[in-house]
C-alpha cells in the first residue's frame, strides 16, 4: 500500500476522510504499537496508549501542512503524547521507586545457584519489554528517552519537567531495576 | 561500594527494541475508530473548558505569593492605627466640652412639659370660681389699694403687665379679649379662666409674686384666705 505524500495527505485529515486516516493508521501502527508497549506497564494499557498516541498524531497533522519527513513527525510526536500519557495517570508516577534494600535470604542457600552467567544480549524481545514494563513509570520513561530514542540527558529532563539531577538519578535506579527484572523473568521462564 | 555490575549492552538493546514491532489487525484499527469517534465529541462540547494560557510556573508562583502578601499586608494596615492616641483623646475632650452647654440649656424646656401634665385641670377650674367671685366683691377696693400702697392681694392683671416670654405671648395671641388672673396668696397661680392651661414658665413667676405680695393685717380680715394648690386638691380628693 502506498502512502499518499504528506501535503496531500494532510490536506484529506483536514477535511476528515476516513480514507487518509487509515491510511496512516496502517502505515505506522506496527511501529508504533511496539513504542507503547515499552512506554506503558502492560498490554492493556498499551492498547489506550497507542490509540491515544495515534489520535493525538493525527489531530497535529493537521495543523501542521508544511510537513516533509512524516515518519519523524509521527514519531516524534507519538512519543511526546506517551510521555504525557504516562504522566498524566499521576497516582502511578508519583510513586516511591520500588527498589528493596534487604530482601530475606534463604537460610539453606546454594553457594553456586546465582553464579549462573546470563548473557543479556541474548534476551528475547518479549523478555525485555516485560522487564522494562516492570519499571517504576518515572524510571521506564527516562530509560525509553535516554538510552533507546537516543535523547540527552538535559532534553529528557525538560520533556519530564524535572531537574537533570533527578532524571540521572531515576536513569541509574532505572538500570539496575531492569538488570534484576530480566534476570527474574528469565529465572521464571526456566521454573 | 556497590557489588553491581552493569552488564546489559544498551547498544544492542537499543537496536533490538527499535527494531520490535506488531502486526496489524482489523480489530485494533475499529478499536482506534472507535475512540476518535468519541474524543471528536468530546473535543467539540469542551473546547471552552480546555482553554489553557501556557505561562511558566516560575512566573505564575511568585506572582501569586507577591500578590498574597500584598493583600495580607493591606488587611493589617487597615486594622492598625498609626496616628498618635494622645492627640485623638484630646480631640475627644473638646468636642464634649463644646458640645456640654448646648445639652444643659435644652434641659428646662423638656422638663416643662411634664410638670404641666402633673397639674389636675379641676383645680384651676375651682381656683377660677373662688377667685371670680372675690373679684366680683372687691374690684374697686383693689384697684385703689394697688395704685396707692402697692399691696396687692388680689389683681387683676392685664397681658401687657406679664413679663415678655415666647411661650407666654404664644399662648396669649389666641386669647387676647380675656384678660389673666393671679392669685396673690401664698401659692399664687397663673389661672387662664378660658382654658384652664399654663406655660412652662409657670414656676418661676410663681416665685416672684411669692416675694413681693405679703397680706397686711387690715387686709388679711377683709380678704379671704389664700388659696393653696394643695389644700385645694386635697379638698377635691
Amino acid at each position: 500500500m502506498t502512502l499518499s505524500s504528506p501535503p496531500e495527505l494532510v490536506s484529506l485529515l483536514q477535511k476528515n476522510d476516513r480514507s487518509a486516516r487509515k491510511q496512516v493508521f496502517e502505515a505506522y501502527y506496527s511501529k508504533l504499537a511496539a513504542v507503547s508497549q515499552r512506554y506503558a506497564k502492560n498490554q492493556e494499557q498499551a492498547e489506550q496508549l497507542i490509540n491515544e498516541g495515534l489520535n493525538a498524531c493525527l489531530n497535529k497533522l493537521q495543523h501542521h501542512p508544511s510537513v516533509t519527513d512524516l515518519d519523524q513527525f509521527m514519531e516524534k510526536e507519538f512519543i511526546a503524547a506517551a510521555v504525557a500519557f504516562i504522566k498524566n495517570i499521576r497516582s502511578e508516577y508519583y510513586v516511591a521507586s520500588t527498589v528493596y534494600a534487604s530482601d530475606p535470604a534463604p537460610k539453606n542457600y546454594d553457594l553456586f545457584a546465582n553464579n549462573e552467567l546470563i548473557d543479556f544480549n541474548q534476551v528475547e524481545n518479549e523478555t525485555l519489554v516485560k522487564a522494562l514494563q516492570q519499571l517504576v513509570p518515572s524510571q521506564r520513561l527516562i530509560f525509553n528517552l535516554h538510552v533507546i530514542e537516543g535523547f540527552s540527558l538535559a532534553d529528557a529532563a525538560a520533556l519530564l519537567e524535572s531537574s537533570e539531577q533527578t532524571v540521572k538519578s531515576n536513569l541509574e535506579k532505572a538500570r539496575f531495576n531492569l538488570q534484576k527484572n530480566i534476570e527474574n523473568c528469565l529465572k521464571s521462564l526456566k521454573v | 561500594m556497590s557489588h553491581f555490575k552493569y552488564e546489559i549492552n544498551e547498544r544492542n538493546l537499543r537496536m533490538q527494541l527499535k527494531d520490535n514491532s506488531v502486526p496489524l489487525n482489523d480489530e485494533a484499527w475499529n478499536k482506534f475508530e472507535s475512540f476518535s469517534a468519541t474524543q471528536k465529541n468530546y473535543a467539540h462540547e469542551n473546547v471552552m473548558k480546555r482553554f489553557n494560557i501556557s505561562l511558566n510556573r516560575n512566573i505564575v508562583l511568585p506572582v501569586v505569593f507577591g500578590g498574597v502578601i500584598v493583600l495580607f499586608s493591606l488587611l493589617l494596615f487597615n486594622f492598625v492605627n498609626i496616628k498618635n492616641p494622645n492627640q485623638e483623646t484630646a480631640e475627644i475632650n473638646t468636642e464634649t466640652i463644646v458640645a456640654a452647654p448646648a445639652t444643659e440649656e435644652k434641659k428646662p424646656e423638656i422638663q416643662a412639659p411634664v410638670k404641666k401634665q402633673t397639674m389636675p385641670a379641676p383645680v384651676t377650674d375651682s381656683v377660677n370660681s373662688v377667685v371670680q367671685d372675690e373679684i366680683k366683691t372687691e374690684q374697686p377696693e383693689t384697684t385703689n389699694v394697688l395704685a396707692e400702697a402697692e399691696k396687692p392681694v388680689i389683681r387683676i392683671q392685664k397681658k401687657t403687665d406679664l413679663p415678655d416670654t415666647g411661650t407666654a405671648k404664644a399662648d396669649t395671641k389666641a386669647e387676647l379679649p380675656a384678660p389673666e388672673m393671679i392669685i396673690n396668696a401664698g401659692s399664687a397661680d397663673r389661672v387662664n379662666p378660658a382654658a384652664g392651661t399654663e406655660t412652662p414658665k409657670k414656676k418661676k413667676k410663681q416665685k416672684r409674686q411669692l416675694i413681693v405680695t405679703e397680706p397686711t393685717v387690715e387686709e388679711d380680715e377683709q380678704a379671704p384666705p389664700p388659696v393653696s394648690q394643695t389644700t385645694l386638691t386635697e379638698e377635691i380628693q
